[in-house]
C-alpha cells in the first residue's frame, strides 16, 4: 500500500468514484480510493438508476440540473455506454394538496430554467397510453429526466480515474483514522496510508467513518426495496412517480421494468434482505397504475440501504471548521446516483480550487444541520 | 464381348473380398465399379472400424480397401472403374456402361458375384425437395471424397450409426451440427458413437421427427415435433431449428435390383433392411451362376461384408471346381461371421439370415449376458489408469491387442465387454488411441495437488498446445469447468491424446474439452454472453465476480447464475491466478423463478 497520498476517498460507490474522477480530471493524481468490498458493493449496487430534476428544494433542482448537463456528455467523456436514456419523469397528483404543491414546485423549477409542465390527466395518458389515470388529478412532466445504469457509470468513472492516476484498493476496509499534524493517517486491514484530505463517501456507513475522527453526523441507513421484471419490448415510458401511494417505476434500456416503493414504517437498519410484503404491496400498486401489465413476470426483487439525512438533501463539504480537510459527501437520501456528477464536481473543486465554483452548495453543508436551518425535501420515494 | 471366369459387380468391401478368393484360386476375375474410385462405402469412412483386430479393426475405413487390394492376385485380376452394370440379359450377358466414354459394353462371365451395396432410404416431409437436403451418404461423399462441406449448420435426421458417425465427421470438418432428430426413444447406433457426439455438445431430440423444411431458395430451418410411440405428433411440441442443411440418415436398404432382372428368388426381410436375394450360408442365390454378398444381401457392417464377399468368392470358385477343401474354407469364415453377429446390433442380421436359411431360431439367442465391467478405483491409487467406458456388446477388440501389459481382456467372444485388470494397468494409455469408439480415457489423480489429469482421445483440428486454457465439458458437452492442456501426444493413426488437468471434483465428469480461444461459446446462456466478452471484461480489470456481474450482467437472467456462476469463477481464477473462492458470487433473489404480478395481487388483504 502507498504510504502517503494527497487524497484518501472512503467508499467505492457512485459518489466516491465521481469525486475521484473529477479530482483526476482537475489534475490531481495522488489519490487512493478505499473500498471495503468491491466497487458498487453498497447502495450503488442496488440502485434503480433514475435521474430526476423535479425536486421541491432549489438546491436539489440545481444539483440535478447540473448533473443532467454532465450526464448528457458522459458517453463520449467517459467513453462508456452507460445506458443513458432521457425518456422523462411523469409525477402524478392524486389529491388537491398535491396539485397545489406541484404548482408551486413547477414554478420554482421553471425559475431555474427547467423545462417542466403541469399537465392534465388526458395529457398524461397521451404520454403513457397504458397508464390508469382514472383517479389522477394532474401531473408534472419533464422530458429531460431519465435513467441510466449506475453500475456502468461507476465503472466508467473508476476506469477513467485509474487512468488519471487514482489507486483503487478493493477489499480494503478503513478501520480507523488518526490525526497526524495537519494530515490523517488512515488505518486499513491491509496497511496504513497518510493523506492530506479525506473524503467520506461511505454511503450508508458514513456515520461510522465520521465517528473515526470523533464526529456524530445525523445520517441513518434505511432499507428500500426494488424489483425488476422480465425484459419487455421497449415502449419509451417515462419514469412514473406516485408519491401518494409511494411508487416509482420505469422501463430500463434493456427492457425490464424497474420499480420500487417507499415504506414509511421501515425502521433504521443496515438490513438489505427482501420481504414478501414488498412484492405483494408493489404488485397491487403497479397493477393498479398499469392494469394491462398484470401478467408481466417479476424476475427478481432485492433491497439496498439509503443513507438518509434529516432534510433528505445531501450533506456536503468539510465535516467541521476544526477538520477543514475531512470532507463529507453523504446523506443522499435515495437520490445519490442522479446527484453524483454535480456533487462530485463540486467536492473536487472544493479540494483542488479551494471552493466549489460551478454549483453553489453553500446551503448543503453541516452548518445548516447544526443550526437547524434547512428546507425539507418532500419529493422523495 | 469381354470374357471372364468371374464378374464381380461392385468394388466395396464385399466385392474386393470376393476378388481376393477368386484371383487367389487362379480364376480370371473382372470387377466393375460404378464410381471412379474403389472401396464402396469405405472411401468415405474416415473413422476407425470396429471388429476383430485380425480383420482391420481399429483401421480407418479409408485405408481398408488398400489392405484388401494388396491381397488380390493381380495377374488374374482386372478392374473397370467408372463402369456400371446396367443389365443382365436372358442369354446371361451382362451389359456394362462406361460413363466416361459413354459406351455400352458386353461381358460374358461363367459366374457373377453381386456386391452392389445399399441405397439410402428417405422419409417424407413438407418441402423435402428444397436445395440443402441431402442423404447422409451424399454428405459423406461431398465432404470426405471431394472435400466440400455441404453447409455450416446441419440438422441430422436419424441417430443410427450412420447419423451419429456423419455428425461426428461434420463436426471434424468444421460444421455446426445443430441437433440430431431421432424418432425412437434411444439411439439405434452404438452408445460410444452417441457418446462421442454428445460430449461435443450436440443435442439429440429423441422421440422427435421432422415435419417440414423451410426456406426461400434453400433450407433455412426445419420444424420438428415430438411424437408418441404410435408416431402421432404431439400438439404444442413443435420446435423450429435454424439450419442450412438437412442430412437424412434414416437407414439403408439393400440394393440388388440388377439381380432381379435374372428372375432369381427375392424375399422381403425387415431384419435385413428390405428386399434381398434369397441366398444360402455360402452366399449362393437361387441360381448356381449368381452369388451375392455384403449390404446387397442384407444391411450389415464392413467386416461382415468382406467375409460374405470372401464366402461368395469361395462359392463361385467351388462351383467352377477350383476349391479342393471347400468345407474347411467355408467353416473359418462362417464361424467368424456368426461370432461377429453376436451382439445387440448384429443379432438382427443374424436373425434375418437364419430365417432365410430356415435355421431354427430361439428368442433366447437375442438376449446376451453382459459382464459388468465397471471397476472400483481404490482410494489410494496414485498411478494413472484408464477408464473404459464401453458398456455395449460391440464386436471389437483392438483395446485388448493394444495393451502391452495384458491389462485388458475381451476374450474369444469379440462381442464381450473389455475387462480391465487395474493392477496390471500402468497408465501408459496406448489403448486410448486404438479404441475405435474413442471410449477409453486416461485418469491421473496425481498430476498436481488438487488436480486430476484426464487424457482424451481427440480427432479434431487444430490441436491445442500445452499450456492452453480450455473448457472442460461433461458427457453432454456442457462446459462445467475450466481446464488446462498439460500434454499433447500425437499419433500416426490421427487419434491424438490430449491430457488436460481439472480440479479433482470435476474428474469424474469431464470427458471433452473446447478450445478456450474460440471464445464465442456462450457462458451466460440467459443473456447470450460469450466467453470472449467475459475474458475481455476480466482483462479490463473486472476480476471481482460482483463487479463483473454488474459490468456484463452475467447471472442476472432468469436462471440467476445456476448455469454459469461456477464457470465464471473458474474463468476469473484461470486468468488472474488468484484464489477467488472467498469472493461473493452474488445472492440469488426471490422469486426463484419468474412470477407474474397477478400471482401477488390475488391474495387477500388490502
Ligand atoms: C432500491 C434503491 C433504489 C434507488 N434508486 C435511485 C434512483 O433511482 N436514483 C438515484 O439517484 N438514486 C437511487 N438510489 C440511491 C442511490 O443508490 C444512492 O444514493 C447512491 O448509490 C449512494 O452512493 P454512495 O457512493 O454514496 O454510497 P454507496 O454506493 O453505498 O457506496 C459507499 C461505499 O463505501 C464503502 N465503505 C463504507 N464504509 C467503508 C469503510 N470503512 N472502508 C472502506 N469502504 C467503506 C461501501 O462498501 C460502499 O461500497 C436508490 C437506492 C436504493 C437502495
Ligand atoms: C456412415 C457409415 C459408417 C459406417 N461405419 C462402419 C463401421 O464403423 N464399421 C463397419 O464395419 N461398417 C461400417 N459401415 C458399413 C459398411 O461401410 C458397409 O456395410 C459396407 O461398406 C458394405 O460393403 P459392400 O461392399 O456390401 O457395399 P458398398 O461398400 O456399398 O459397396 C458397393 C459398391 O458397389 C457399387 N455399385 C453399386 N451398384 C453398381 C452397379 N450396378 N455397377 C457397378 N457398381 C455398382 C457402388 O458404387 C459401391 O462402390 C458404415 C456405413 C456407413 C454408411
Amino acid at each position: 500500500m502507498k504510504a502517503a497520498a494527497d487524497v484518501g476517498i472512503i467508499g467505492g460507490g457512485i459518489i466516491g468514484s465521481a469525486i475521484g474522477y473529477y479530482l483526476t480530471k482537475m489534475g490531481l493524481k495522488d489519490i487512493v480510493l478505499f473500498e471495503k468490498d468491491y466497487l458498487t458493493s453498497g447502495c450503488t449496487g442496488r440502485c434503480g438508476g433514475g435521474i430526476r430534476q423535479q425536486w421541491s428544494t432549489s438546491d436539489n433542482v440545481k444539483l440535478a440540473k447540473r448533473s443532467v448537463e454532465l450526464f448528457e456528455k458522459y458517453e463520449d467523456e467517459l467513453d462508456f455506454d452507460f445506458e443513458y436514456i432521457q425518456q422523462g419523469y411523469l409525477i402524478l397528483a392524486f389529491t388537491d394538496d398535491e396539485v397545489r404543491d406541484f404548482k408551486k414546485n413547477v414554478a420554482m423549477q421553471k425559475k431555474h430554467g427547467l423545462k417542466v409542465d403541469l399537465i392534465s390527466p388526458r395529457q398524461a395518458k397521451k404520454i403513457v397510453p397504458f397508464l390508469n389515470t382514472n383517479d389522477v388529478l394532474a401531473a408534472t412532466y419533464c422530458p429531460t429526466d431519465g435513467l441510466a445504469n449506475p453500475f456502468l457509470t461507476t465503472f466508467g468513472y473508476a476506469e477513467r480515474a485509474s487512468e488519471g492516476g487514482m489507486t483503487i484498493l478493493r477489499k480494503t476496509r478503513v478501520n480507523s483514522i488518526e490525526r497526524k499534524g495537519g494530515s490523517y493517517r488512515i488505518r486499513t486491514d491491509k496497511g496504513d496510508c497518510t493523506v492530506k484530505y479525506i473524503v467520506n463517501a461511505a454511503g450508508p456507513w458514513a456515520q461510522e467513518a465520521a465517528k473515526m475522527i470523533g464526529y456524530d453526523i445525523p445520517v441513518e441507513p434505511e432499507r428500500h426495496q426494488i424489483l425488476v421484471t422480465e425484459p419487455l419490448e421497449r415502449m419509451v415510458c417515462p419514469m412514473v412517480v406516485d408519491f401518494y401511494h409511494g411508487f416509482y417505476g420505469s422501463q430500463e434500456k434493456r427492457g425490464g421494468f424497474v420499480m420500487g416503493e417507499s415504506d414509511p414504517s421501515e425502521p433504521v437498519s443496515y438490513k438489505t434482505s427482501s420481504h414478501w410484503k414488498f412484492v405483494e404491496s408493489i404488485s397491487k400498486k403497479f397493477t393498479y397504475l398499469f392494469p394491462r401489465f398484470s401478467n408481466v413476470k417479476i424476475l427478481r426483487q432485492w433491497a439496498g440501504s439509503y443513507c438518509v439525512s434529516p432534510d433528505a438533501q445531501p450533506i456536503l463539504g468539510p465535516i467541521s471548521a476544526d477538520d477543514p480537510n475531512y470532507f463529507l459527501a453523504v446523506g443522499y437520501s435515495g437520490h445519490g446516483f442522479m446527484l453524483a456528477p454535480a456533487t462530485g464536481e463540486a467536492i473536487a473543486e472544493w479540494i483542488v480550487k479551494g471552493k466549489p465554483l460551478t454549483t453553489d452548495i453553500s446551503h448543503l453543508t453541516m452548518e445548516r444541520i447544526e443550526k437547524g436551518d434547512y428546507s425539507q425535501e418532500y419529493n422523495v420515494v | 464381348m469381354i470374357r471372364t471366369d468371374v464378374l464381380i459387380i461392385g468394388g466395396g468391401p464385399a466385392g474386393l473380398g470376393a476378388a481376393i478368393e477368386t484371383t487367389n484360386r487362379g480364376l480370371k476375375t473382372l470387377l466393375v465399379e460404378e464410381n471412379p474410385i474403389y472401396g464402396g462405402q469405405l472411401i468415405k469412412q474416415t473413422h476407425k472400424f470396429f471388429g476383430s483386430h485380425s480383420h482391420f479393426a481399429g483401421t480407418r475405413g479409408i485405408y481398408i480397401q488398400d489392405e484388401l487390394l494388396k491381397e488380390i492376385k493381380k495377374e488374374h485380376f482386372s478392374m473397370l472403374p467408372g463402369h456400371s452394370a446396367v443389365g443382365i440379359y436372358d442369354d446371361g450377358v451382362i451389359g456394362i456402361y462406361d460413363s466416361k466414354k459413354n459406351r455400352f459394353k458386353k461381358v460374358s462371365a461363367k459366374k457373377v458375384i453381386v456386391a452392389t451395396g445399399a441405397s439410402e432410404k428417405t422419409i417424407p416431409f413438407k418441402n423435402n425437395d428444397l436445395p440443402g437436403i441431402y442423404g447422409a451418404g451424399g454428405v459423406q461423399t461431398l465432404m470426405n471424397v471431394y472435400g466440400v462441406l455441404p453447409g455450416k449448420k446441419i440438422l441430422m435426421i436419424g441417430a443410427g450409426n450412420i447419423g451419429l458417425i456423419v455428425s461426428y465427421q461434420l463436426i471434424q470438418a468444421g460444421a455446426d451440427v445443430v441437433g440430431i432428430v431421432e424418432a425412437l426413444p434411444k439411439a439405434g447406433g452404438y452408445d460410444v458413437h452417441l457418446a462421442k457426439i454428445r460430449r461435443m455438445g450436440v443435442p439429440v431430440f429423441f422421440k422427435h421427427t421432422i415435419v417440414e423444411a423451410f426456406g426461400q431458395d434453400s433450407v433455412e430451418g426445419a420444424l420438428i415435433v415430438q411424437i408418441d410411440n404410435k408416431w402421432k405428433h404431439l400438439n404444442g411440441t413443435q420446435m423450429q431449428l435454424e439450419c442450412d442443411t438437412i442430412c437424412l440418415a434414416v437407414g439403408l436398404t439393400p440394393s440388388s435390383e440388377i439381380l432381379m432382372q435374372t428372375g432369381i428368388k427375392m424375399t422381403f426381410s425387415p431384419s435385413l433392411g428390405g428386399y434381398v436375394p434369397v441366398h444360402n450360408e455360402f452366399m449362393q442365390t437361387s441360381s448356381p451362376d449368381y452369388f451375392v454378398g455384403g449390404d446387397a444381401a442384407g444391411i450389415g457392417e464392413a467386416t461382415s461384408a468382406i467375409i460374405e464377399g470372401r464366402l461368395a468368392g469361395i462359392s463361385a470358385s467351388d462351383s467352377l471346381g477350383k476349391e479342393k477343401n471347400a468345407e474347411k474354407a467355408y467353416k473359418e469364415h462362417v464361424d467368424y461371421i456368426e461370432k461377429l453377429r453376436d451382439g445387440n446390433t448384429g443379432i438382427k442380421v443374424k436373425k434375418g439370415k437364419y430365417e432365410l436359411w430356415n435355421k431354427p431360431w430361439d428368442t433366447s439367442m437375442e438376449t446376451f449376458e453382459k459382464k459388468d465391467n465397471t471397476i472400483k478405483i481404490p482410494k489410494g491409487r496414485t498411478k494413472a489408469y484408464v477408464s473404459i467406458e464401453c458398456y455395449e456388446d460391440i464386436p471389437c477388440n483392438p483395446c485388448e491387442i493394444s495393451c502391452h501389459f495384458k491389462a485388458i481382456t475381451v476374450g474369444p467372444n469379440i462381442t464381450d465387454l473389455p475387462m480391465l485388470a487395474l493392477e496390471k494397468c500402468t497408465g501408459c494409455m496406448s489403448c486410448l488411441a486404438q479404441c475405435p469408439g474413442l471410449a477409453i480415457f486416461g485418469i491421473n489423480k496425481n498430476l498436481a495437488p488438487g488436480r486430476t489429469g484426464i487424457t482424451i482421445p481427440y480427432e479434431l483440428l487444430p490441436l491445442p498446445e500445452k499450456g492452453d486454457p480450455v473448457w472442460g465439458a461433461d458427457r453432454d458437452g456442457k462446459i462445467i469447468c475450466s481446464a488446462r492442456v498439460e500434454a499433447v501426444r500425437k499419433n500416426k493413426n490421427k487419434t491424438h491424446l490430449i491430457t488436460i488437468s481439472v480440479e479433482n471434483e470435476y474428474a469424474e465428469n469431464v470427458r471433452h474439452f473446447y478450445p478456450g480461444a474460440s471464445g464465442d461459446v456462450l457462458i451466460c446462456r440467459c443473456l447470450d454472453i460469450t466467453a470472449d466478452e467475459i475474458n475481455d471484461a476480466i482483462d479490463r480489470g473486472y476480476t471481482d465476480f460482483e463487479e463483473l456481474k454488474r459490468y456484463l450482467r452475467v447471472t442476472t437472467g432468469p436462471c440467476q447464475g445456476r448455469g454459469c456462476r461456477q464457470l465464471i469463477m473458474n474463468m476469473i481464477r484461470a486468468k488472474t491466478g488468484e484464489d477467488v473462492s472467498s469472493h461473493s458470487t452474488g445472492t440469488p433473489r426471490p422469486p426463484e423463478s419468474a412470477l407474474p404480478f397477478s400471482a401477488f395481487t390475488k391474495g387477500g388483504g388490502k
